[in-house]
C-alpha cells in the first residue's frame, strides 16, 4: 500500500489526485472547506444533474492539490443523484485522500460511511468535527482507541473556529487505507469472497464492488469496467457467475440482502461505539432543540410559519421585488443601458436588425431589461431567503408542517420544497422537482408549479392588482386557485400512473446559518440562473418578435376575442393581455393594470382576469423548462391542459358571478 | 398484541423489534438513517408529523410508516 501511496512532497506535481470531502448531510463539510481553500471556490454542477461540487486549491506541505467537496450521502449505494455523484467522483478521482467528515455527536451514523469507504480501500483520514457541540453535550468520544481500531487517522475538529485543523492537515501527509474491515454474517462473507475473486485484480475496491452487487448495484462495478475495461463476453460470464452467487446467497435471508448488510454495518458500529462513545443517558435539550421543537410544534408551529412567510415577504416582496427592481428597472436599464443600446444601434442600417435588438420585442431592451432588470433582483433576494431557511434547518420543518395539506393531493411534504421555490422561479423549482423520488410525483408537482403558483414576477403584479380589490375579492381569488391547485393535485394522483412515497425524512439540527455558506450558496444558484434561465428569456423574446413580424401576434390575438369575450365576459382588449402575459408577465399585467385604472373592467372581471392570469404558466422559459426536464409531449400535453384549464375556471367563476347575481 | 410507533406517546422511549414493511426502498431509506430492529426510538411528538429520535438523528415520518415499525411491549418514560 506504501508503494502505491506515497507521502506527498513538493517534487512531486500530484495535482491531478485530488483530496476528497465526504460526509453524512449537515456536518460541517462547507465549513472546513472554506476553511482548507480560502473561498477560492470553483462550484459546478455535475454533468446531467443538479448536484452541486465544489473544487478549489488546497496546500499540503507545500504541493498543491485540488480539494472537492461532495454533496452530504447517508449511503455509498448509489440510489440517489446525490449517492450517485459522489460514487462516481470517489472512483474516477483516484483520491490521494478521503477525508471523511462526521458530526461527533453522529458518530453512530458516520461509521456506517466509514465502514463502506473502508471497502473501497481508499487512503482515509476521518474528522470528527462539531467537537464543540458534543462536548457540551456531555458526549466524549476517545479519538485515539478509535484510529486504533480503524487504522487510520482520527481528528478532533471544529471547522468553524479552525480547531484540529493543522492537525488534519498534517494527518494528510501519509495516508493509508482503513486496515479495519467488517466480517458480515457467514453467507454474506463467503459470498464476498467469491465475487471478489470473479473481478479483475487491477480493479480498485474490489470488495466494495461485491458488496454493492449483492445489494443489487452494479452502477460500481461498472464504473470500475470503464476504468480498466475487459473483453464484454469475459464480462457477461463473470456476471452471470455473479449474479447466480447473490441469487443463491439471497435465498438464504429473510430481508433484502442490501438490507441486510447494512443492518450488518449498523451492528457493527454499536460494538465499535460501546468502546469509544460515551454520552449522558438523557439530556436536557439544548436552547437549539427547544426552537427545532417550536418549529414543528402542533401549535406554536403555525405562527412560526406565519412569521416566517412575513418575513420573507417583506424582504423578497417589498425590498427585492419593489426597491431593486425599480432601481435596476428605471435607472439602471431605464436611464443608462437602453438609451445606449438604441444609440448604439441607429448606426446599424436594417431596421429588422435594429428593432431585433432595441425594438418593442427587442433583445437588450425586452429580453436583457426583462430577466436582469425586473427577474433577477426578485431571484436573487428570494435565494438568499431560501439558502437561509435551508442553512438555518427550517426547510425541512417546514415539510413536516405542509405534510399533512400536501397528502390531500397525493404528495408529501418533501414536495413543499420545490413550490416554496416556484414563489421565486417556477422555472428553477421545475428543475428541482428532481429532488422528488418517483416519476409520477415530479410530473404533478411540475404540472401544480406551471398551473397554480405564481412566480415572483406575477406575485408582485398580482399584488398590485390587489389594491384595486376588496378583501373579498382577493379572498375569491385566493380561494379558487387554491382549490384549483389541491383539486387538479388530488385529481392527477389519481389519473398519473406510478407509486407516491411516504414521507421519511430527516430533520437536521437547527444551527445558527454562517454567513459565507449563505453567500457562496446564492452565488452559485444565481450563476445557474444566468446560465440556465437567461437564454431562455432570450429565446422567449426572439419567438415573439419572430410572432410580431409574421404578423401572428395580431392574427392570435383576434382568435382569441371570442373566446375572452363569450366565456370569460371580458373586454377584447384582454386577449392580448393574455397573450403577452404568457411571453412576458409584466407586459401583460401592465396592460391588465391599465385596463382597470382607467375603469375599463368591472370588479367581477377584474378577479376572473386575475385567476386566469394566475392559473396560466408564468412564462415561456418554463415550458421550454419542462421539454428540457420531461420531453416534448409532456411539455406539448401540460401545455395542452393547462391553457383551456384556466379559460375553463375563468368561464366557471364568470358564470357563477351571473348566476348568483354576485357583483362587487 | 404487538404496540407500533403509532402506540407510543409523546416522551416515551421504546426499543424497535420489527419494521414490518416488504417495501425494500422503505426498509433501505430508514436503515441508512439508523433505523433498524434493535435500535431504541424515542418519540417527540405524533402531529403534524411522526417525528421520532434515534440516537442523535431526528425523524420525521407518516403515520403510515410509524405503524409498521413495531416496538417491544417494554416503554420507558423519560422526563
Amino acid at each position: 500500500m506504501n508503494m502505491e501511496y506515497p507521502p506527498i512532497n513538493a517534487t512531486i506535481p500530484i495535482t491531478n489526485r485530488p483530496i476528497l470531502l465526504i460526509g453524512n448531510p449537515n456536518v460541517g463539510k462547507s465549513a472546513l472547506f472554506a476553511r482548507f481553500t480560502g473561498h477560492r471556490v470553483d462550484i459546478s454542477n455535475y454533468p446531467g444533474t443538479t448536484v452541486e461540487l465544489a473544487h478549489g486549491p488546497f496546500s499540503v506541505n507545500g504541493a498543491v492539490l485540488t480539494l472537492i467537496d461532495t454533496p452530504g450521502i447517508h449511503s455509498l449505494l448509489p440510489r440517489s443523484d446525490d449517492e450517485r455523484v459522489t460514487c462516481d467522483v470517489l472512483q474516477n478521482s483516484s483520491p490521494w485522500v478521503v477525508i471523511q467528515v462526521a458530526d461527533t455527536k453522529n458518530l453512530r451514523r458516520a461509521l456506517l460511511l466509514t465502514f463502506q469507504l473502508a471497502e473501497y480501500a481508499m487512503p482515509f483520514v476521518l474528522a470528527l468535527n462539531m467537537a464543540d457541540e458534543a462536548e457540551s453535550l456531555g458526549i466524549q468520544v476517545d479519538t485515539r482507541r478509535l484510529a486504533q481500531i480503524l487504522g487510520a487517522p482520527v481528528i478532533s475538529t471544529v471547522a468553524t473556529h479552525g480547531r484540529g485543523l493543522d492537525d488534519l492537515r498534517a494527518s494528510l501527509e501519509s495516508p493509508r487505507p482503513v486496515s479495519y474491515q467488517i466480517h458480515y454474517d457467514g453467507a454474506i462473507e463467503s459470498a464476498v469472497q467469491r465475487i471478489t475473486t470473479l473481478l479483475p485484480e487491477n480493479w480498485t475496491g474490489r470488495r466494495a464492488l461485491a458488496l454493492a452487487l449483492l445489494s443489487g448495484e452494479a452502477g460500481p462495478a461498472e464504473h470500475a469496467r470503464r476504468a480498466n475495461p475487459i473483453p464484454p463476453e469475459t464480462w457477461q460470464a463473470q456476471l452471470a457467475s455473479i449474479q447466480a452467487i447473490v441469487a443463491e446467497t439471497a435465498a438464504q435471508y429473510s430481508q433484502p440482502l442490501a438490507y441486510e448488510i447494512t443492518r450488518q454495518r449498523l451492528r457493527c458500529a454499536d460494538c465499535l461505539l460501546a468502546q469509544v462513545y460515551q454520552a449522558a443517558a438523557v439530556r436536557p435539550p439544548t436552547l437549539a432543540e427547544k426552537l427545532g421543537q417550536i418549529m414543528v410544534h402542533p401549535v406554536w408551529g403555525w405562527p412560526f410559519l406565519v412569521l416566517v412567510l412575513v418575513v420573507m415577504y417583506l424582504f423578497v416582496g417589498q425590498f427585492g421585488a419593489g426597491t431593486l427592481v425599480g432601481w435596476m428597472e428605471e435607472t439602471v436599464f431605464g436611464e443608462w443601458l437602453n438609451p445606449l443600446a438604441i444609440r448604439a444601434a441607429q448606426s446599424i442600417p436594417f431596421s429588422v436588425v435594429r428593432d431585433f435588438l432595441v425594438g418593442e420585442y427587442g433583445l437588450v431592451t425586452m429580453g436583457l431589461s426583462y430577466s436582469l432588470a425586473i427577474v433577477l433582483p426578485i431571484v436573487l433576494t428570494f435565494f438568499l431567503a431560501f439558502s437561509l431557511l435551508e442553512d438555518s434547518g427550517y426547510l425541512a420543518r417546514l415539510a413536516v408542517m405542509a405534510n399533512r395539506p400536501f397528502k390531500l393531493m397525493g404528495l408529501n411534504g418533501k414536495a413543499v420544497l420545490p413550490m416554496v421555490l416556484g414563489l421565486g422561479c417556477d422555472t428553477m423549482a421545475t428543475l428541482t422537482t428532481r429532488i422528488l423520488e418517483t416519476r409520477k410525483e415530479r410530473l404533478q408537482v411540475t404540472l401544480l408549479l406551471a398551473l397554480g403558483v405564481p412566480c415572483s414576477a406575477q406575485l408582485g403584479v398580482l399584488l398590485g392588482m390587489m389594491a384595486f380589490l376588496s378583501s373579498a375579492g382577493v379572498a375569491i381569488w385566493l380561494a379558487v386557485v387554491t382549490a384549483t391547485l389541491f383539486g387538479v393535485g388530488w385529481l392527477a394522483a389519481r389519473v398519473l400512473p406510478g407509486q407516491r412515497t411516504d414521507f421519511i425524512l430527516e430533520l437536521p439540527p437547527v444551527r445558527r446559518p454562517q454567513l459565507g455558506n449563505i453567500v457562496v450558496k446564492t452565488l452559485a444558484r444565481l450563476e445557474w440562473y444566468l446560465k440556465e434561465v437567461l437564454p431562455l428569456f432570450i429565446l422567449g423574446t426572439a419567438l415573439l418578435f419572430a410572432l410580431d413580424r409574421l404578423g401572428l401576434l395580431v392574427w392570435l390575438e383576434r382568435g382569441m376575442a371570442p373566446l375572452v369575450k363569450g366565456l370569460l365576459g371580458l373586454p377584447a382588449e384582454t386577449a392580448s393581455v393574455f397573450l403577452i402575459g404568457f411571453l412576458r408577465r409584466d407586459f401583460g399585467a401592465v396592460g391588465l393594470f391599465t385596463l382597470a385604472r382607467d375603469s375599463l373592467l368591472t370588479t367581477n372581471q377584474l378577479i376572473i382576469s386575475l385567476v386566469v392570469i394566475t392559473l396560466f404558466i408564468p412564462c415561456i422559459a418554463n415550458v421550454l423548462m419542462i421539454v428540457r426536464e420531461h420531453g416534448r409531449r409532456t411539455a406539448l400535453a401540460v401545455a395542452a391542459f393547462v391553457f383551456p384549464f384556466a379559460f375553463a375556471v375563468g368561464s366557471l367563476l364568470n358564470l357563477a358571478f351571473r348566476l348568483l347575481g354576485i357583483e362587487f | 398484541m404487538t404496540s407500533s410507533l403509532r402506540d407510543l406517546k409523546p416522551g416515551q422511549v421504546a426499543q424497535v423489534v420489527d419494521i414490518a414493511s416488504n417495501n425494500t426502498d422503505q426498509l433501505l431509506k430508514l436503515s441508512a438513517l439508523g433505523l433498524v430492529p434493535g435500535c431504541f426510538v424515542r418519540l417527540q411528538q405524533r402531529f403534524p408529523a411522526y417525528i421520532v429520535r434515534v440516537g442523535e438523528t431526528l425523524l420525521s415520518l407518516d403515520g403510515a410508516i410509524a405503524e409498521k415499525i413495531l416496538l417491544s411491549q417494554e416503554i420507558e418514560q423519560v422526563k
